[in-house]
């Protein structure tokens, strides 16, 4: 037996990066998207991140891979992990080709992909995927069964 | 000066790269769009349900309301007998849907009505048939675009066969896995494991159900009690 999860709020993201212009234009790039509800919200920096993580639920991440000073996802992501955030984190950036991108599982990474990418459509799919996803009843925490 | 064309970006060094389902998505939609097609679906064939049902979609970029009428827009671009032998396709084949002649628009709307389906099948090294979809409007491919496009899906299909069907299959837990067995094991749920091992939650269930697979676990109880005893863990 599948258990669907069925939301009744908006999926809440939060978008991490140090130029605000990349938040509007992610907003006019997903402003299509109805189906889930998203909400995105604003962190210019790792630091106001975990703040805004201690003080309320997201359910998913999409964080810049560069933030300044001169941190990469290597930095950031386990100290998002570190406050014990274990909802999914996926790296955004204008250039995923790197050699050291081929390592994000290690770092807690769920997903990496190119700025140009993001969509309503990619969105909806990384929703799908990582947030709405169905886990099968036995599969469950099912100690007390 | 260079003529050369630019490489698209799912036959470019992001095919080699791919090693997560979202890369695998990438790929496709791109592919997808440089044909000039809406959407794609890569998915397993189903003897029960040909040529497949909404469970066997691996990986789709349609929405998942809109899944069901996908299929059955795909069965009446591809005619019957066509959509039930897909089974038995070894070649890609296409077909528009057609607008029934009592359809009523204002009755169900269909975004896929009047698209072209094209239908590639797929194989495994094992003989495991999948198949992508593709739909969109746009003309009727001919046949070296569809040479084409058949080249392209192959490409991918390998590297996701390598990267993620295979890893399916083998019977063997990778490192990742064995940890999270371990920690099951003592008792940890998906939440703690993810905070003990600075993991997503979402990465810790992918683990725990490759495990179970490999494992034929059919709960997460009889999955540590087949690694305990297959001394995976101590």
């Amino acid at each position: 037996m599948i258990t669907e999860t069925v939301r009744k709020n908006a999926v809440k993201v939060l978008f991490v990066d140090d130029e605000f212009i990349e938040f509007r234009a992610l907003k006019k790039k997903i402003a299509d998207l109805s189906e889930p509800a998203v909400e995105v919200e604003y962190s210019p920096s790792i630091g106001d991140a975990l703040e805004k993580i201690r003080l309320a639920r997201f359910d998913l991440i999409l964080l810049d891979n560069r933030l300044l000073p001169n941190a990469d996802f290597r930095e950031t992501v386990p100290e998002l992990r570190g406050i014990g955030f274990t909802g999914p984190i996926g790296v955004v950036s204008t250039d995923i080709s790197g050699g050291y991108f081929q390592e994000f599982p290690d770092y807690g990474v769920d997903f990496r992909i190119g700025k140009d990418e993001i969509d309503a459509q990619t969105l909806q799919h990384i929703i799908r995927e990582y947030v709405n996803y169905d886990v099968p009843d036995f599969w469950k925490d099912d100690y007390s069964i | 000066m260079n003529n050369a064309p630019a490489i698209p970006f799912h036959a470019g060094p992001e095919l080699s790269r791919a090693i997560n389902r979202t890369d695998f998505f990438r790929l496709l939609k791109s592919a997808a769009q440089h044909y000039n097609f809406d959407n794609f679906a890569l998915a397993r064939i189903s003897e029960a349900s040909a040529p497949f049902g909404e469970r066997d979609i691996v990986i789709t970029n349609v929405a998942e309301r809109r899944v069901g009428l996908f299929i059955t827009t795909l069965k009446e671009a591809l005619g019957t007998v066509r959509a039930k032998s897909a089974q038995f396709l070894a070649t890609p084949v296409h077909g528009r849907s057609v607008r029934p002649e009592d359809y009523r628009s204002d009755l169900v709307f269909n975004e896929f009505l009047s698209g072209v389906f094209l239908f590639i099948p797929l194989f495994t090294p094992e003989g495991r048939r999948y198949c992508l979809v593709l739909s969109g409007e746009r003309q009727e491919p001919d046949q070296s675009e569809i040479a084409d496009m058949l080249l392209d899906a192959m490409r991918i299909f390998d590297k996701l066969y390598e990267e993620i069907l295979t890893q399916e299959m083998s019977g063997r837990l990778t490192q990742r896995e064995q940890e999270i067995v371990k920690w099951t094991s003592e008792g940890k749920t998906s939440a703690e494991i993810a905070i003990i091992l600075g993991l997503s939650e979402h990465t810790v269930n992918s683990h725990i159900t490759a495990a179970a697979r490999k494992l034929d676990a059919v709960n997460r109880v009889h999955m540590v009690a087949i690694a305990l005893r297959n001394g995976l863990v101590t």
